[in-house]
């Protein structure tokens, strides 16, 4: 085994710190910016719906096992995975690199002594942390108030939701890399999502919303969206390796 | 030839079938040099090459002796304060120093005391709270000149940097490129104020369309286009003798008396001759001489002369 060498360990030790720090940055700017809104409104819908429920009188509840059934499909799978993390993470992700060749600051990450591929990270863990902030404990919230105290299943339905804001992020973040208009590659990949039931196994694999609905296990994830995951960050990585500032020419 | 010069080799960069600079090959010494030319020369193109935020499409370009493909060594010894006038939304002065300085590796002390310094040496000291969404041209100029002296670059790119400057401002700006140049540094300056340019640099790069027009010294530069006339402006007693005696020679071309001051521009195709023949009068005349000016060796008239004078 060979061991790393000390200058090889501060380097290593430099280029995560600088990581932190785009993301640190990427965060203030989104407060700045109020980028957190549209996340903040779509987590906590279900849970003001849910705790109005809990707190209102007067309603039969369902028998046994229809609760698990109704928050599975309707509010998991219905909302938070179809509706709530899809649609955050298009408004935060796509935006991500978008929004700096639109208002032309690209070219300040571009000067900074700083490996492009760690710009991608920064922006993309920063992503993780507005989408993931508001949706991983709006989860566990709405299981809560639905399931009550099951903490198996409240891990589970947060670890889901954490791995939905993961793969959808970085779909998006390379959506909103390489596409001019990034509307018509969103409506693809809800297109995608929607009909993922009828499509070929081969295909369904690198469905998101399948892949996460059907636990099948650690490997199932891995394979499809996992791999679906790494795949769009090297793309997004790769475009930033190349990427040249043309916003203006003189 | 050092291995601290900037140097381009036959680089030329097109966008599509469109030239952005043709075959531009370019030594530049530690010092500050000016990039001259209208807009559309090719001016902020060169710039975007030498600082990596462009490729070249042909050729090969060395900043004190380091490519610009690897940004993570590059772009620490390369400052640039682009003329793209865009800050994020709702971000202090202070909050986009402070983070820029955390990515170059800072820690948050550190990052925070050099933001503080760096401010206050703009002049931004007390604005340094304020959105920058808020500042005036003038001070986003400063806070663009903060971030690129973030980190001691020993190359500082600079495209426009007067642009929306008051005089005392526009002082202070050349005095510091003057004293970063004094300390060994390259200061690329690009600029389409032709006497400012003349005020600040050692050196300077004439474009138009894309080409290299010429490049030096204004002075050798102008001793170098001989089919100008050179033009002489002397302040005397006598100047009607002094276009009588210069009409009497073949270089001297055309002489017209002025009166406020009381002097002659002259107009000659050779002007050390010309000067001969103004030390002469002084002699045998006793002409009385109040001041001697070349009035076309600055770099406005030169690139007049060079590019046909339309700026």
């Amino acid at each position: 085994m060979k061991a790393t060498s000390a200058p090889d360990a501060l380097i290593w030790r430099l280029r995560l710190r600088q990581t932190i720090a785009v993301s640190r940055y990427e965060l203030r700017k989104a407060a700045a910016g109020r980028r957190w809104i549209v996340p903040w409104v779509l987590a906590a819908a279900p849970v003001f719906i849910l705790a109005a429920r809990a707190v209102i009188p007067g309603r039969t509840g369902p028998g046994p096992g229809v609760l698990e059934l109704i928050f599975a499909e309707r509010v998991f799978e219905g909302y938070i995975l179809r509706l709530g993390i899809f649609f955050s993470t298009v408004a935060v992700f796509v935006q991500l690199f978008r929004r700096e060749v639109q208002e032309r600051t690209l070219h300040t990450y571009l000067l900074l002594p700083i490996r492009r591929e760690l710009i991608v990270s920064g922006k993309y863990l920063a992503g993780l942390a507005v989408v993931g902030m508001f949706f991983v404990p709006a989860t566990g919230i709405s299981c809560l108030l639905l399931l009550g105290w099951h903490p198996a299943a409240l891990a589970s339905y947060m670890a889901l939701a954490a791995f939905a804001t993961a793969s959808y992020g970085a779909v998006f973040l390379l959506v909103g890399t390489l596409a001019r208009n990034p509307i018509i590659p969103v409506l693809l990949v809800l297109a995608f999502e929607s009909s993922s039931g009828a499509l070929p196994s081969v295909l369904q694999r690198f469905s998101i919303v399948d892949s996460l609905t059907r636990s099948e296990g650690f490997w199932s994830l891995a394979s499809g969206p996992g791999l679906l995951t790494l795949a769009a960050l090297a793309g997004a990585a790769y475009w930033m390796r190349r990427v040249e500032v043309s916003y203006a020419t003189d | 030839m050092s291995a601290s010069d900037i140097v381009l080799d036959q680089v030329s960069r097109f966008y599509g079938e469109i030239l952005g600079v043709n075959n531009v090959s370019l030594r530049i010494p530690p010092g500050i040099t000016s990039l001259v030319g209208s807009n559309g020369a090719g001016k902020t193109t060169l710039l975007n090459l030498m600082t990596g935020l462009l490729r070249p499409t042909r050729g090969r370009i060395r900043v004190r002796g380091r490519v610009p493909d690897d940004s993570e060594s590059f772009s620490g010894m390369v400052g640039y304060a682009t003329q793209f006038d865009a800050f994020p939304k709702g971000i202090t002065g202070y909050d986009y120093l402070y983070h820029r300085l955390r990515m170059f590796g800072s820690d948050a002390a550190d990052a925070d005391r050099q933001a503080r310094d760096r401010l206050g040496q703009a002049g931004l000291g007390e604005a340094r709270g304020k959105k920058v969404s808020a500042y005036s041209k003038g001070m986003r100029q400063r806070l663009h000149l903060a971030a690129a002296l973030a980190g001691d670059p020993p190359v500082l790119v600079l495209d426009e940097p007067l642009n929306g400057l008051d005089p005392v401002a526009r002082r202070e700006f050349i005095g510091l490129f003057r004293e970063l140049a004094s300390a060994g540094r390259h200061v690329i300056v690009s600029s389409h104020i032709l006497h400012e340019v003349d005020l600040i640099s050692d050196h300077v790069v004439m474009m138009n369309r894309g080409d290299v027009v010429a490049e030096g010294q204004i002075h050798a530069m102008r001793g170098e286009i001989r089919d100008q006339p050179s033009s002489v402006f002397v302040v005397c007693d006598r100047p009607a003798e002094v276009a009588r005696r210069g009409f009497l020679t073949a270089h001297v071309i055309e002489a017209r008396i002025t009166e406020e001051p009381r002097g002659v521009l002259i107009r000659t195709r050779d002007v050390d001759g010309f000067f001969g023949l103004l030390n002469r009068i002084v002699v045998e005349d006793r002409l009385q001489i109040d001041q001697v000016s070349l009035t076309d060796e600055d770099t406005s008239a030169v690139y007049g002369y060079l590019v046909g004078g339309d700026r």
